[in-house]
């Protein structure tokens, strides 16, 4: 192929790229819930770094776009939220990767 | 950098998370500490045993639940089929294999020869091997060292006690069990202690809510 040819689709899937898995913050979120079936606000506060504004804030965005579920209960009378990683956010964090890897094969 | 990958990176960074607390260490090495010496006071006590994983399971969640989770937060990770199937499959061969062995010693040094040798080395070998192959899961899924050497030390255990002459047979089960528990046990302990140090009780952080 070409190399312009080749930039040209690198581009082309960079402007396809879900920017909702791109951003850096929200993509540690799923790549944290990835491996397990629930967490809590705090362990992905811890493992993500973030401060809780911000952590709170990219979690309704991911809620938003269905990548999140996000549901609370009770143990032991203290209130605890859970989140968990949906289908379809499973499937746009793989759909993200092949892309990413895709490109990053052709800029080589 | 080739067959780095951040996201898989990620994954397994906050799965070692899970583990940080040494509590499975304590709950292991406990559970070996005390085999171990119920079996060399002799049959009566080893059965008891196997009631201890019945104890020792509601103690890790309490745990958990009162000194680690107010610390890193709550997780679980999702059990599919295939873990269940593995733990059967890897059961069903182990006994497979420690009947078939008793057979091949029998065939090859004669019943009482054969019989005798298996007992007293292959067995305790055997459930070395038995033992370190859950430590030598974790350790390969979780990449953490510090379960490799707990396979290892199993493995050796159950190989070198015999070949040394310092035990054999069901005694060797009884020292390596109770030996290598123990060394876990004071290692989960000392990561335990070490966990609570560096975490710190958080304030109720759930924006969420």
């Amino acid at each position: 192929m070409p190399r312009d040819e080749g930039h040209r689709e690198v581009a082309e899937t960079l402007t396809g790229l879900d920017r909702t898995v791109h951003e850096p913050a929200r993509l540690a979120i799923l790549a944290v819930l990835r491996g397990f079936e629930c967490a809590d606000f705090l362990f992905l506060l811890r493992q993500t770094g973030l401060t809780r504004g911000n952590l709170s804030s990219h979690l309704s965005k991911l809620e938003t776009a269905g990548y999140v579920e996000i549901r609370k209960e009770f143990v032991d009378k203290i209130p605890r939220t859970l989140l968990s990683l949906t289908e379809p956010g499973r499937s746009a964090l793989e759909a993200y990767r092949r892309s990413m890897a895709e490109i990053l094969t052709d800029l080589e | 950098m080739p067959g780095y990958d951040p996201l898989k990176r990620a994954e397994l960074r906050a799965k070692q998370a899970m583990v940080r607390d040494g509590i499975i260490e304590m709950m292991l090495g406990g559970l070996l500490l005390v085999f171990g010496v119920l079996f060399l006071l002799g049959s009566p006590f080893a059965a008891l045993g196997a009631l201890l994983p019945l104890g020792l399971a509601p103690l890790a969640k309490w745990l958990k639940q009162r000194f680690v989770y107010p610390r890193i937060g709550y997780a679980t990770v999702s059990r599919g089929r295939r873990s269940i199937r593995g733990v059967l499959f890897t059961v069903c061969v182990s006994v497979f294999l420690l009947v078939g062995t008793l057979f091949g010693f029998d065939w090859l040094l004669g019943r009482e020869q054969g019989n005798a040798l298996w007992l007293s080395h292959f067995v305790p070998a055997f459930w070395g091997g038995f033992v370190a192959i859950g430590p030598f899961t974790v350790g390969w899924r979780l990449r953490l060292l510090r379960w490799y050497i707990v396979a290892a030390l199993f493995l050796l255990g159950g190989i070198l006690l015999p070949i040394l002459r310092i035990a054999t047979g069901y005694d060797a089960i009884s020292l390596e069990s109770a030996i290598v528990g123990g060394l876990t046990l004071f290692y989960g302990i000392g990561l335990f202690v070490s966990f609570l140090r560096t975490y710190d009780i958080a304030e109720v952080p759930d924006a969420t809510r």
